[in-house]
């Protein structure tokens, strides 16, 4: 029987837990009915037997040091469900799906009160908490799992990213050539010109000093204005990691001259309003290599537009601590479905001429090394893009 | 968040009870190990959570097998123990265990041992009665321990600190029993009701 401090005694066989007392040599003194029910084994017929010869399967000698270190310590010791699984076998009979065969058992050992030699033992019928925790552990190795493969596809996006950009560094350095190559052009045939004329005068022996002195001036400053576009090219498109003071005017003057013959070909305008003193802390390099792109796209959709009054205007706001430029152009618009997808990488509407990266490349550089915001968007035949900067860079990063 | 200290005549009072309890402690595990035990002088402190952890970590082996067990009454929290792997498979061939089941088992005994022996002799000399939930194992690498919630109740926590050795076998371990606020106010007054009384 399990005493109360108020001298009242519970009957063991009212309670849902197994009970045996055993005396420190582990016969036993007592076996309730829960376990009587439970292990189909009648209290009368173990009276006085030894737990260990009634169940085998129980270590003798932990047990017998668990008892005694109870009765030394006067507080309980235990075997719990989830590292010792139980102490007396009881087959589970439920159809319910189950991870174990028998009843997984917190069992607490207890110094009898008034007895120095004896122990109850308690039986705590713990299978369904070890059920719930087995699937629960079932569920965590699953989550660990599908964690592992989720880190896995982060590698491979980041990857996949730093592919793009080394993709899209490549797409711009096309992007130049071509500009060289249109900046190359004129020059190029005015030297063919000058030197042709000369050969001919040569020929019909009219070259006199004077042509050729004129003609090796005008060879001159046109060899010195390509030397000029190269320098000016390689400038701002080595990749410089610095933040300068950009004076923006300059900037915008700067991005179109490298256009200014492309846009003189299609017959488009070029429209500023800019106060001429904002000024801003940044990656001058990055945001003018943005800038061109976005030209460029406007550019590139004149060239498939029949529109008369071709133009492109850009205009900065000077706020407290950003600046917003907005350059709108009036190329047709774009397509709703277009506009959704039109910073996503390899997206791009200009078949093989478009390496879909544009975009793709300002958005990430804008966002990403200027700490800005960009947006497109376009209605009436009129597309624009807006984009928001700091206006000091290291502040915004501080 | 109040914080609480310990005045040095309380640290000192705290130190003698603490002593009496480890004596005990000691004799206990000996005892049921049947092996030469020694519990280093206790060492006691009021830390936050975060300068817990971080003693923790400075424990600093990559494997420790970590049991828990929680005691409630007037003076209530958990205590922590700390074997490392090596020193585990040494309690396991000491005890002449077969599985790693038996060895969990052996691990939590030691745990439950010192943890009774410790709060129920601390509380007997504070007048107060304590009882015992289960104790519970896990193991992890320490890096984890910052994961473990049950110490993020706490707020500011009372350390009591011990290595326990047994030399011939190789067997060391540290025990930290916590207590929250609220235990730690009623220990201070169960302090200051013994300290009246002594002079």
């Amino acid at each position: 029987m399990v005493k109360e401090k108020t001298q009242h005694y519970i009957r063991t066989s009212d309670l849902d837990n197994g009970v045996i007392r055993v005396d420190e040599t582990l016969k036993i003194l007592h076996y309730n009915r829960w376990l009587e029910l439970h292990t189909n084994k009648k209290e009368k017929n173990l009276l006085g037997l030894k737990l260990t010869d009634v169940f085998t399967n129980i270590n003798e000698k932990t047990l017998l040091r668990k008892i005694k270190t109870a009765l030394r310590l006067q507080t309980p010791t235990y075997y719990t469900a989830s590292t010792s699984k139980y102490l007396i076998p009881i087959k589970i009979d439920q159809i319910k799906n189950s991870y174990f065969e028998y009843m997984q058992q917190d069992v607490r050992i207890m110094a009898a009160k008034n007895d120095s030699r004896i122990v109850t033992i308690l039986i705590n019928d713990q299978t369904i908490m070890a059920n719930t925790n087995k699937l629960l552990e079932a569920n965590i190795q699953k989550v660990k799992e599908l964690n592992s493969e989720l880190i896995k596809e982060r590698e491979i996006t980041k990857l996949h990213n730093e592919k793009l950009l080394s993709n899209s560094r490549s797409a711009a350095m096309g992007e130049m050539i071509s500009m060289i190559a249109h900046q190359w052009r004129q020059p190029l045939s005015l030297i063919n010109t000058l030197i042709a004329t000369m050969r001919i005068k040569q020929e019909l022996d009219l070259l006199d000093k004077n042509t050729i002195s004129k003609s090796f001036t005008k060879i001159e400053s046109t060899v010195n204005f390509l030397s000029e576009t190269i320098d000016d090219f390689r400038d701002y498109f080595k990749p410089n990691k610095l933040i300068s003071e950009v004076t923006l005017h300059q900037l915008f003057n700067k991005s179109i001259s490298f256009l200014k013959d492309e846009m003189d070909h299609l017959s488009i305008k070029y429209i500023i309003d800019i106060n001429e003193d904002i000024k801003i802390f940044t990656y001058k390099n990055e945001l003018l290599q943005s800038l061109i792109n976005i030209f460029k796209n406007s550019i590139d959709a004149f060239k498939y537009a029949d529109i008369n009054d071709r133009k492109i205007e850009v205009k900065v706001k000077n706020q407290e601590t950003n600046i917003i430029i907005s350059i709108e152009d009036n190329a047709g618009g774009i397509e709703p479905e277009v506009l959704q997808k039109i910073f996503e990488p390899y997206f791009s509407t200009k078949n093989k001429n478009g390496t879909g990266l544009g975009l793709y490349m300002c958005k990430t550089i804008i966002e990403k090394n200027l700490n800005g915001d960009i947006n497109i968007s376009s209605k009436d035949g009129i597309t624009q893009t807006v984009i928001q900067l700091p206006k000091n860079i290291k502040q915004n990063e501080e | 968040m109040q914080t609480y200290e310990l005045t040095e005549d309380e640290k000192d009072v705290l130190q003698e009870l603490m002593n009496v309890a480890y004596g005990n402690a000691t004799a206990v595990v000996a005892d049921m190990l049947d092996a030469f035990a020694s519990l280093s002088i206790p060492n006691i402190k009021i830390l936050t959570v975060n300068e817990l952890l971080q003693t923790f970590k400075e424990l600093k082996s990559t494997s420790y097998f970590f049991a828990t067990q929680a005691f409630s009454g007037e003076f209530k929290g958990e205590s922590a123990f700390f074997i490392n792997e090596e020193s585990a498979n040494n309690l396991a061939i000491h005890l002449g265990l077969e599985n790693n089941e038996d060895l969990d088992d052996a691990i939590l005994e030691l745990t439950n041992v010192l943890t009774s022996s410790l709060t129920t002799k601390l509380s007997q000399e504070m007048d107060t009665e304590v009882s015992f939930s289960l104790p519970s194992i896990s193991k992890f690498p320490l890096e984890d321990i910052d994961d473990i919630e049950t110490f993020q109740q706490y707020s500011q926590v009372i350390v009591i600190d011990t290595d326990l050795n047994f030399e011939d076998q190789k067997i060391n371990g540290k025990i930290f029993i916590l207590t929250k606020d609220e235990s730690i106010q009623w220990l201070k007054r169960k302090l200051n009701t013994i300290l009246e009384l002594l002079i």
